[in-house]
């Protein structure tokens, strides 16, 4: 018994669709021409599960916390939520259960947050009627939320409620400086500003202080240091000068810490909206495997529950559940989430299977030889998780600035000092003149210059076309050095071409049948050769299709009847009644056409490099080292590095010899990485830059991408390229201007005629002019 | 101008109300999900 797959829906179906329904939507689809959107159906075959192998309660564990009332919390991502009508019906299908208190799904994350009672519904039932409805819970780690970005916002929003409150009574002060305001009444706002501003320095302010006192241990200057030491130093001065009555700096101090703890908010959300996504690594994690018991029984179980030579059953639709070796059966497998190759591979006996490859047709039996964490699928998701921590992370230009500002502005304070007091001022004039220079040291505008133009350079990115999940990559890319690309995908359009044909028997015959009968396929290839001549006039008899290897079909014309096999050499061999000859495919893919029991000719085809990815590469070329990682055989490399001088290529390479390529570079050189399969990711997650092309990359490679290219088109990446370097010429010009009003109020701090409204309004300043520049990038490239 | 002291303190205390809400705010995770209330009112519970 054969059983293959309903060519609509792709469950299981013994005959060619499952039902009248299928049969009628694929009719409708192909009648409107709209056939490739089977090819654009991602994740084609999906079998009827059982939900129970969703809900493995032990998973679910750690996600569950106890509420003092009693009741249980619990968090987990329900993966295949799709829109807005997704959300509500998962939401109502939990509320409907009793003992169900209340449930959220978030729209933009999809994780749920849902509390129950415990003496009224186990978890179990709970997940088991979210699963039912085709909505598989995933379980999730609870480290995993947004603390962090909810610290830094209250730090944010405390800081700014205080600044805004402190900055009416600092007008009414610069005000009174011109109507000379009556002492008492300026030492109550004086007071209220200290009090203002002391909740601003010891809350919002903490982290950069903590981070000061870890940067001062290590004898490394930053931002954090200069932040603290400018609003620690106004802070300290101005208590001095409320009971010396002089001038107070209460609102550069709190002004400094909320702006650029705006800053760091801006970027840390940035940064966890990129990282909230990171979970759906786990869904391409196969769950269920059918394992073999006595006499020809297969249990569904839980993949955890598969030990190493077990027996499984992988049938049409499923995921591989463990990586392993096929005992009997054939089944073309589609393992692009592997090696990015798009047309399914046949597997026969002895044939090696990996975890979370997809069989498409047939049914296999196979024999575990690595689960959990060994298979393949396992090690290539921890080495991504892992290389999250261990991403060469750049020095921040900030940062650098703020080193050498540091030394500068301490070395003018003492000079100030000894200055004052060899000029002969007291020494507690000398001391509050000095301490004022650090005061102005520093700017405002400093925590915003970067995230600001990093933020406004992202949403110029989205309208070319890519998605910037990674603020860091616009510094990079500016110092950018070698850029290493995959083939597939990447480089080829997956638009085949004919190379050359050869026929044995009358040409026109042998392109007209062919045509006609590969007409009946959704095959890329099979596309092309359908395309490539008119297709013969005929009355279709019958018509089958192997995924992957080819068809066969028979077809009347002109009263007489043709059997037709056209495909892989494996494929149609056996249609053939002498022996067939397999070409030397020299890097080309061979379609073979044998009519009624003879090799009547074959293809040969090729995958050509898209028009814009050439030119793009040239012009890269022109600016970058530049090479190809390939997995694909020496000849189809080479064949390609031919047309494109100067480019150089590694053919032959596995996921993991693409990472060892990228380190060996990355010794010396800032490297850019364009992929689009998971074979990909891990290089994608190793590279400085990593650069995920299209809407075919898969989920994965997107995952571990620092850019997503939202069309295939190379041309958005060199475009990206002449943004980044505008964003950080704007960012290096927003430094200019925030620091050169703080040099303006330096030597006025400097010589003893600094006042508050002379530091209030250099600060505004500087700011508006960083905001106004860093809008410019809007209109760059 | 005494008037003025009790103004300001009557002002400190009012934005010490507003900063109690935004802490709560805060707390009850208002600011979680900016994308999710402008469907909820789609749906007619």
């Amino acid at each position: 018994m054969t059983i293959s797959v309903c060519r609509h829906c792709g469950a299981a179906s013994e005959e060619e669709f499952c039902c009248d329904g299928c049969r009628t939507a694929w009719d409708m689809i192909h009648s409107l021409g709209l056939g490739s959107y089977y090819e654009r159906k991602v994740g084609v075959v999906t079998a009827k599960v059982d939900p129970n192998v969703f809900v493995v309660e032990e998973l679910f564990k750690d996600c569950v916390t106890e509420n003092p009332s009693g009741t249980y919390s619990v968090v987990f991502f329900i993966t295949s939520v799709r829109c807005a009508a997704c959300v509500w019906l998962v939401e109502n299908i939990i509320k409907k259960q009793s003992g169900v208190l209340s449930v959220r799904v978030n729209y933009a994350t999809y994780r749920t947050v849902l509390e129950y009672d415990p003496a009224k519904v186990d978890l179990k039932t709970i997940l088991l009627a979210v699963a039912k409805a085709g909505y598989p819970p995933v379980a999730t780690n609870p480290a995993v939320s947004n603390k962090e970005k909810k610290d830094i916002f209250m730090r944010f929003a405390v800081g700014a409620f205080f600044t805004m409150q402190l900055m009416m009574y600092s007008f009414a002060l610069y005000a009174g400086y011109f109507n000379d305001m009556p002492q008492t009444t300026k030492s109550v706002f004086q007071v209220i500003s200290w009090v203002l501003a002391t909740p601003v320095l010891i809350y919002t302010g903490k982290p950069f202080f903590l981070n000061s006192v870890k940067n001062l241990r290590s004898f490394h200057a930053s931002m954090d240091l200069l932040v603290a030491l400018g609003s620690g130093s106004a802070y300290i001065y101005s208590v001095a000068a409320i009971f010396l009555q002089r001038e107070i700096y209460f609102d550069t101090s709190a002004t400094i810490i909320t702006l650029i703890t705006f800053g760091r908010y801006l970027d840390i959300a940035a940064r966890h909206k990129a990282k909230s996504g990171l979970l759906s690594l786990f869904s391409l994690i196969p769950m269920f495997a059918r394992l073999k018991g006595e006499g020809d029984v297969y249990a569904v179980v839980p993949v955890g529950q598969v030990k190493e030579g077990d027996t499984l059953r992988v049938s049409a639709g499923d995921r591989v559940p463990v990586d392993g070796v096929v005992i009997s059966g054939n089944a073309a497998v589609d393992e692009s989430m592997l090696t990015g190759e798009a047309i399914a591979v046949g597997k026969a006996e002895g044939d090696t299977l990996y975890a979370g490859t997809v069989n498409t047709d047939g049914v296999i039996e196979m024999r575990a030889v690595s689960v959990g964490k060994t298979t393949v699928l396992s090690k290539i998701i921890a080495a991504i998780e892992a290389s999250d921590i261990s991403k060469t992370r750049i020095i921040n230009i900030v940062d650098r600035v703020s080193g050498i500002f540091i030394p500068i502005v301490l070395l003018i304070a003492l000079l100030t000092f000894a200055v004052h007091l060899y000029l002969g001022s007291g020494v507690y004039e000398a001391l509050m003149n000095s301490v004022a220079v650090l005061v102005i040291a520093c700017p405002c505008a400093l925590g915003v210059a970067a995230p600001l133009s990093v933020n406004e350079a992202s949403s110029r990115a989205v309208s070319i076309g890519a998605l910037v999940k990674n603020g860091d990559a616009f510094e990079l890319l500016s110092k950018l050095d070698m850029v290493c690309l995959d083939k597939t995908g990447t480089l080829t359009g997956g638009k085949p071409k004919i190379e050359e044909y050869k026929s044995y028997i009358d040409e026109k015959k042998f392109l007209s049948l062919s045509a006609a009968a590969e007409s009946y396929s959704n095959h890329l290839l099979a596309k092309t050769i359908s395309t490539f001549a008119a297709p013969i006039k005929h009355k279709l008899i019958s018509f089958t299709e192997k995924q992957g290897k080819g068809i066969s079909a028979t077809l009347e014309v002109d009263g007489e009847s043709y059997d037709l096999a056209v495909g892989r050499f494996d494929y149609v061999k056996d249609f053939c009644k002498r022996p067939m000859e397999k070409l030397e495919s020299r890097g080309k893919t061979e379609v073979y056409t044998v009519i009624s029991g003879e090799c009547a000719g074959y293809f040969l085809l090729t995958d050509p490099l898209r028009p814009e990815a050439e030119e793009v590469i040239k012009s890269l070329r022109r600016r970058y080292r530049v090479e190809l990682l390939s997995g694909d055989n020496e000849g189809v490399l080479s064949s390609i590095a031919e047309k494109l001088p100067g480019v150089t290529y590694k053919a032959g390479l596995s996921p993991f010899d693409k990472i060892e390529a990228i380190r060996d570079y990355q010794k010396d050189k800032v490297v850019a990485m364009v992929g689009d399969g998971i074979n990909d990711a891990l290089a994608l997650k190793e590279a400085a830059i990593g650069v995920a092309m299209g809407q075919k990359a898969s989920d994965i490679a997107v995952e571990s991408a620092d850019i997503v290219l939202v069309r295939t088109d190379l041309r958005i990446f060199e475009r990206l390229i002449n943004l980044s370097g505008k964003t950080v010429k704007t960012i290096r010009q927003n430094l200019a201007w925030a620091f050169s009003y703080n040099l303006v109020a330096i030597p006025m701090a400097a010589i003893g005629v600094l006042h508050p409204i002379v530091s209030a309004i250099s600060m505004i300043t500087s700011s508006l002019i960083v905001v106004i520049n860093s809008g410019r990038i809007r209109r760059a490239a | 101008m005494s008037s003025l002291y009790i103004l300001i303190g009557v002002s400190l205390i009012v934005s010490a109300g507003v900063l109690a809400l935004l802490i709560w705010a805060n707390k009850r995770e208002q600011f979680e999900d900016p994308e999710g209330p402008k469907y909820r009112i789609l749906d007619d519970d």
